[in-house]
C-alpha cells in the first residue's frame, strides 16, 4: 500500500516549535550504536517519549504537550511508542531497515527539517522536509535514509492503533 | 608550553568514565549545528558536532562526578566550563576554525582529554599538533588558539574541554 503523505500537516506556528525543538541545542538525544537491536552496523539518535504505552518519565510531559496538536490530527485509540530520531550525515547514501513496531498497527512520521535523508517507504523514499508526515502500515518495509550532504534528519516516529 | 599527561586517569576512572560516555544509555547529548561558536553560518556540512555540558557557572550534569578526578588533579580553583564534545566520523579529515575558548587577556587554563584514540587533533596555531590518545590530557595557556579536527577512522570521536583558573597540577 502506498504511504499517505501530507506536506503541510499541521498549523506551521504549532509545527515551528517541534521543528526549532528538534533542531535546537537544548533537546538531549542519547547516542544509539544501534538501529534496531544490537550489534549493528549503523547507529542514531534517539530519545523515547512513550514506550510500551507507558509515558517513559514527567520529564517528557512538555514534550508530549508539544506534539500534542499533531497527534490530535492523527486518529488513534492507543499510542505504542513515540519517540525522536536523528539521523547523522553518512558519507554515502545509506538505507536501515527499522521494524521495531507492534504487528497490525500504524506508523507515523512527521519530518523536524529539509534535508537529503528521509525515509523509505515500501521502496519510495519520502525525503525530508518541514511540516511533511508520512502514515503508513508497521506491516509496511520502512527504512532510515540517512542524509548525505545535509547534516542530519531529525523526525517524530510514532506507532498507533 | 603545551603539557602532555598520558594515563592521566587511573585505569579504574578512566574505564568507569570511558564506559559511561561510550554506552551509558542516559547520558544526553545536545546537538550544536555549528562547531565554534564564533563562526558564521556555515555551509560545510561536517561543521556539527554534540555537547554534553558539565559544567558552565554550575554543575549542569547528572554525570558530574565523571569530572571530580580532573578537578582533583588538576587542582581547578574556580572553574570556568566543562563540556564533552562528540564529533561523527566524516570522508576526508575537517580542520574547525583556531579560537580561544574565552575572550580574555588575563591567563587562564585550557585542558583537553581524549576519551577514545582516533586520528582527530588539537592543531595549535603556532605549529604543534597533538593527536587524539585515549586517557591523555593536554594542558596549555587558554589564550593559546587552537582548533580541532575530526577523525576519519573511529565512528565517534569523543573529548572533554575544560576551562579554568588557579591551576598546579598534582
Amino acid at each position: 500500500m502506498k504511504p499517505q503523505i501530507s506536506y503541510r500537516f499541521m498549523d506551521p506556528i504549532l509545527y515551528s516549535s517541534i521543528k526549532d525543538t528538534l533542531t535546537g541545542d537544548t533537546f538531549y538525544w542519547l547516542y544509539q550504536d544501534y538501529i534496531n537491536f544490537r550489534p549493528s552496523k549503523e547507529f542514531h539518535f534517539k530519545t523515547e517519549i512513550i514506550k510500551n504505552s507507558n509515558l517513559l518519565g514527567n520529564q517528557f510531559i512538555n514534550y508530549l504537550s508539544m506534539v500534542k496538536p499533531a497527534l490530535q490530527l492523527i486518529p488513534h485509540k492507543k499510542i505504542h511508542s513515540l519517540s525522536f530520531r536523528m539521523l547523522t550525515k553518512r558519507n554515502k547514501k545509506t538505507e536501515y531497515e527499522f521494524n521495531r513496531f507492534k504487528i497490525d498497527t500504524n506508523v507515523f512520521v512527521l519530518f523536524g527539517n529539509n534535508s537529503d535523508g528521509g525515509i523509505n517507504v515500501n521502496n519510495e523514499f519520502i525525503k525530508s522536509s518541514e511540516n511533511t508526515s508520512v502514515m503508513f502500515k508497521s506491516n509496511d518495509q520502512f527504512k532510515f535514509v540517512f542524509p548525505v550532504k545535509d547534516k542530519t534528519t531529525p523526525f517524530i516516529l510514532l506507532n498507533y492503533s | 608550553m603545551i603539557k602532555t599527561i598520558d594515563n592521566f586517569l587511573s585505569i579504574e576512572d578512566f574505564k568507569k568514565l570511558k564506559s559511561t560516555m561510550f554506552d551509558n544509555k542516559h547520558f544526553a547529548w545536545y546537538y550544536n549545528d555549528k562547531v565554534n561558536d564564533e563562526d558564521g553560518i556555515t555551509e560545510n556540512p561536517d561543521n556539527y558536532l554534540f555537547t554534553h555540558v558539565f559544567y558552565n557557572t554550575f554543575s549542569n550534569s547528572d554525570f558530574f562526578y565523571l569530572i571530580e578526578p580532573f578537578v582533583t588533579k588538576l587542582n581547578m580553583g574556580s572553574i570556568v566550563k566543562i563540556k564533552a564534545n562528540l564529533m561523527m566520523k566524516t570522508t576526508s579529515q575537517q580542520i574547525f576554525k583556531f579560537h580561544k575558548d574565552c575572550p580574555w587577556d588575563f591567563k587562564w587554563w585550557t585542558a583537553i582529554f581524549y576519551v577514545n584514540t582516533n586520528n582527530g587533533k588539537t592543531i595549535f596555531e603556532r605549529g604543534e599538533e597533538i593527536e587524539s590518545r585515549e586517557n591523555r590530557l593536554i594542558l596549555f595557556d587558554g589564550r593559546l588558539k587552537h582548533a580541532g579536527t575530526t577523525s576519519t577512522d573511529s565512528k565517534r570521536r569523543i573529548l572533554i574541554n575544560f576551562n579554568y583558573l588557579n591551576s598546579e597540577i598534582k
